[in-house]
């Protein structure tokens, strides 16, 4: 296992990862927490319940939209989806990670050198 | 499709549901990922527990669940309201726009009655509710004297008395006099006649008021024999004579012999002790050397904290008898009265009539509303298939009342808007009139308290006039009115409708009624015979200094010389002075005691007394009173001769009724107490008004007064255009004595016109106000009537196919409509029988319940009914009855 890493702080990280989750279509809870598993491959471990506050206040804000249907198993389950406003939040949100993350590198790299 | 799935959760889910639902979907997730675990092979004991450890503590993601998703239901009703409001607002607006007429009208006719009520109800708060421009004005009362056993109700206080309840009162924090007048001002500029109040030192601490540029002075500054003596000028005097210059504050003036330094500029707002005031200076009315006998202060106090007028009048009056016990003869019976200064500045009179325009514009508004709920019935008529489609497709009642009740809201709103600009021209156009007797109309503004009045009147107008339509549209039944297509009849709308006609007829009658009774009352006043003549009589008045003028002969010597120069001017027929002119209350007006020949005498402090005037000769001559007997006043009245008197008829009939009153003595109480010999009698003059029995009255000769005043009315009787003779005798008062020109030039048919003026003020606004109604009760008619038989196109073709003749069908329509408003007539002479009570101070020689008003507004009422409904009913008899039939 890894090491447990504080949910709040990784608040907006965990959105970001929802919406991509369901940027493919409808999923329900259970299957966006087993994405978010096997995409970041259990390196970033949160608690699986986590994921019902963010769904729920991301469906309030109107990022996703949510409708009861019948999950693989023949069970009823709660499917999320984006909205217009979930896609384009999401298109920027990754656009700002990565230019976060570049400047980051960018930073390191460049302070080694000049050390 | 996800749409209408998520709109489908969002109605479903309540409270409960919404429990249930998140403990649904966390269910759903451990029990899946228990079965994940389990396929992987894991014991079902050990997955449970896996599952629950990656879960975390279910209780708490579930109870944050539920409080997000409870927000999230808030947000999207809250949502959905504003959404609905805003859907309901295009469509009412999109409505409008393909039916303008319609939108116009009815915006029109509330922007009508929403701007009167506003501009009625802006002059109304200003001058009767606003609180006056005093620090707290509700402790401030104003005290006069009073003489019940001489039935004075109120006189002014002297100034030995007002000294006295100054320092010796109990009740009062303090007391402030003033009196005024008017000096000439010289100051190297054109010399002018100006209004003087000369107030004790302390009045501006008293009122607690201050300059708006500059100081005030204050009574320390005043007792300080180093400091200058300090004037305050108003506003008006400012911007008139010195062009609003700040450095007016400062400057030296001279009024009559006294030199003054401006202080202050006083705000218009300030309008003690009168409204043309244009300087206040101080002024010593404790001086020991004034008389008991002479009342002539305005004494205003200032209550001490808790005080009420009750116990400031007992208070003054335990001092009034003790003043009675030193000086019997000057205060024998005298007490006080107390009133605060609020009732005192709106007498009973501005507030009714106040009460009576309010109550007047509420009742036009209650037409307009009824208009424009007609407008809305006959629209929803014609709308009725489109509502019914709505509702088919599963439109709620309520979201179509919402609806409905929108458009009102939108074209009251759109009338407020409209209204107001009405009200801000009406309220241009009420303080235009300037009505005499009303007072503080001088900031009257649309404003703040107006505006919200405003937008509370639309809204409450278009909730009445939009339930009506509104009601309607929600009982009708969605089939009924389907199948009965657009031609749908709606007995119900057509009930009300008819009611509401009804209802304007009578609340037109109504305000037909009070508008009548006052006009027929002006009309009652116009024929009174005032006792003198109206035309041809101008009028000037001087105010000579009295340093350049001290003894009386001086002022005779001015006066003739005077009098001489006004008889010169071509077309002048007579002229004469007098220290009272009729129906003007400048004058010097007071009552003196006296004792008749052939009544004995009672106690000193009990002699009767009478209006007292000085004349000239030429006088009576000039304003054209009659000489009933004997003889008026001569040059040869001098102060040397015998002393002589006229007197009026009702001081004639009332001193010696049935006896020749030439010859008689009267003996007059005042400097000297010596006997006058009756030579004359005249006619009685109204004096006080038009509506007021003259009072008995007596002239003394100028030549022969005991204290001839500085302060005197002129009056010139001529021929031809007045125009000349005005310009003419104000070249004579610059020639006579350039100090002390002839002022305030007007003629006595203004100042009788002036006496009816807030009458005429009252009868023209209900006037304007019962014609307003009028004419929408008229287009009420006509619309109803118009609509009853567009409604009834189908049935009147048919009766005309079975052979119903013209006639009988006009007969009909009109007879349906006559019978609506006969029961109007009816219902409103009822209300009006009870309403013109109201009015009934304001009436003179006309009795609240009229007959002649009564039947004449029933039947000019009658015949606008008649007239509103005959176009429609002609319209029917003539209709072609094969295409009638045909019309769906």
């Amino acid at each position: 296992m890894s090491p447990r890493i504080d949910s709040t702080s990784l608040y907006g990280t965990l959105n970001l990862l929802i919406l991509k989750a369901v940027a493919g279509g409808p999923r329900h809870g259970l299957a966006i927490a087993r994405f978010i598993r096997a995409s970041t491959d259990d390196s970033l471990t949160i608690e699986e319940g986590a994921l019902y506050p963010a769904l729920h206040r991301l469906e309030r804000d109107g990022l996703v939209e949510a409708a009861w249907g019948t999950s693989e198993n023949n069970r009823r389950a709660k499917y999320y989806a984006l909205t217009p406003e979930g896609e384009a939040r999401l298109e920027r949100e990754r656009e700002q990670w990565l230019r976060h993350t570049l400047a980051v590198s960018r930073l390191l790299e460049a302070g080694l050198e000049r050390i | 499709m996800r749409k209408g799935m998520r709109e489908r959760i969002t109605r479903v889910v309540r409270p409960r549901a919404l429990v249930a639902e998140v403990d649904e979907e966390l269910d759903f997730h451990l029990r899946g990922r228990v079965d994940e675990l389990m396929e992987e092979g894991w014991s079902e004991e050990d997955a449970r527990a896996e599952a629950l450890r990656s879960f975390g503590d279910p209780e708490r993601y579930r109870v944050q669940c539920r409080a997000i998703a409870h927000d999230r239901i808030v947000r999207e009703r809250r949502g959905e309201v504003m959404g609905n409001v805003w859907q309901d607002v295009r469509f009412a607006v999109r409505g409008f726009r393909r039916n303008p007429g319609f939108a116009l009208v009815a915006v029109m006719t509330l922007a009508l009655g929403i701007g009167a009520t506003t501009a009625v109800f802006t002059v109304a708060k200003n001058v009767i509710l606003d609180p006056l421009p005093f620090e707290e004005p509700e402790d401030l009362v104003m005290v006069w004297e009073q003489n019940t056993a001489q039935s004075i109700p109120r006189d002014n206080p002297s100034p030995p008395n007002y000294t006295d309840w100054r320092y010796q009162n109990r009740t009062f924090v303090d007391l402030a006099a003033m009196r005024d007048g008017s000096m000439t001002l010289t100051d190297g500029e054109q010399p002018e006649v100006v209004q003087v109040a000369y107030l004790s030192p302390n009045t501006f601490e008293v009122l607690g008021v201050d300059a708006r540029r500059g100081r005030v002075f204050t009574e320390a500054e005043e007792a300080d024999a180093d400091s200058p003596a300090l004037a305050v000028i108003s506003d008006g005097l400012w911007r008139r004579r010195y062009g609003g210059d700040p450095a007016t504050i400062g400057r030296t003036v001279r009024l009559n012999e006294f030199v003054l330094e401006v202080a202050g500029v006083m705000p218009p707002s300030f309008t003690v002790p009168r409204r043309d005031i244009d300087i206040w200076v101080p002024s010593d009315h404790e001086n020991p050397n004034h008389h008991r006998q002479t009342r002539n202060l305005r004494v205003i106090g200032r209550l001490a904290a808790g005080v009420t007028p009750a116990a400031a009048k007992s208070d003054l009056d335990v001092l009034q008898r003790r003043i009675a016990e030193s000086f019997p003869e000057a205060n024998e019976g005298w007490s006080v009265l107390v009133v605060p200064v609020m009732d005192e500045v709106v007498g009973a009179g501005t507030r009714t009539v106040f009460l009576l325009l309010l109550g007047a514009v509420a009742f036009v508004l209650l037409i307009v509303s009824a208009n424009v709920a007609n407008l809305l019935l006959g629209r929803s008529s014609a709308r009725r298939t489109e509502m019914s489609v709505r509702a088919a497709l599963g439109a709620s009642r309520r979201r179509m009342v919402s609806q409905l009740l929108t458009e009102s809201l939108v074209l009251g709103l759109a009338g407020a808007l409209l209204g107001v600009g009405i009200a801000w021209a009406g309220v241009r156009l009420l303080v235009s009139f300037d009505p005499r007797g009303l007072p503080r109309l001088e900031e009257v503004s649309v404003e703040g308290t107006s505006l919200l009045f405003a937008l509370g009147v639309s809204l409450l107008t278009a909730l009445v006039f939009g339930m009506a339509p509104a009601m309607h549209a929600v009982r009708s039944s969605v089939a009924r009115a389907l199948k009965g297509g657009s031609r749908g009849r709606g007995a119900g709308s057509e009930r009300t409708r008819s009611a509401l006609v009804m209802a304007e007829v009578a609340v037109s009658l109504v305000l037909l009624v009070g508008a009548g009774l006052l006009l027929r009352s002006l009309a009652a006043l116009g024929s009174v015979e005032p006792g003198f003549d109206t035309e041809g009589v101008t009028v000037a008045r001087v105010s000579l200094g009295s340093a350049d003028y001290p003894q009386n002969e001086d002022r005779v010597v001015y006066f003739e010389d005077m009098l001489r120069r006004l008889r010169e001017i071509p077309g002048v027929r007579a002229a004469g002075l007098t220290s009272t002119l009729p129906m003007d209350p400048a004058g010097i007006d007071f009552d003196l005691p006296y004792l008749a020949e052939g009544h004995p005498a009672r106690s000193e402090g009990e002699l009767p007394q009478t209006d007292y005037r000085i004349a000239s000769p030429g006088y009576f001559e000039a304003v054209g009173m009659d000489v009933v007997r004997g003889r008026t006043f001569t040059d040869l009245d001098r102060a040397e001769t015998r002393r002589v008197l006229v007197i009026n008829e009702v001081f004639a009939d009332q001193l010696w009724p049935g006896e020749d009153p030439l010859g008689k003595t009267v003996t007059i109480y005042y400097v000297e107490n010596t006997p006058w010999e009756v030579v004359g009698v005249v006619a009685d003059t109204r004096h006080r008004g038009l509506g007021v029995d003259a009072p008995a009255q007596m002239f003394v000769p100028m030549a022969q007064a005991e204290m001839l005043f500085t302060y005197m009315h002129f009056a010139v009787q001529s021929v031809g255009p007045v125009a000349p003779v005005v310009e003419a005798m104000r070249r004579a008062g610059v020639e006579v004595d350039s100090k002390y020109p002839l002022y305030a030039l007007s003629t006595l048919e203004a100042k009788v016109a002036a006496t009816t003026q807030r009458d005429r003020f009252v009868a023209t606004l209900l006037g304007a106000f019962a014609l307003l109604a009028l004419t929408l009760a008229a287009v009420g008619i006509h619309g109803v009537v118009a609509h009853q038989v567009a409604c009834r196109t189908r049935e009147i073709g048919l009766r005309m196919a079975l052979g119903a003749n013209r006639g009988a069908l006009l007969r009909h329509v009109l007879g349906r409509t006559m019978l609506m408003a006969g029961a109007g007539v009816v219902l409103g002479a009822g209300a009006a029988a009870l309403a013109t009570r109201t009015v009934r101070g304001l009436l003179f020689s006309v009795s609240p319940l009229d007959p002649v008003t009564f039947l004449g507004v029933g039947l000019l009422l009658m015949g606008v009914a008649c007239l509103a409904a005959v176009v429609p009913a002609l319209r029917a008899a003539h209709m072609d009855p094969a295409g009638a039939l045909r019309s769906d």
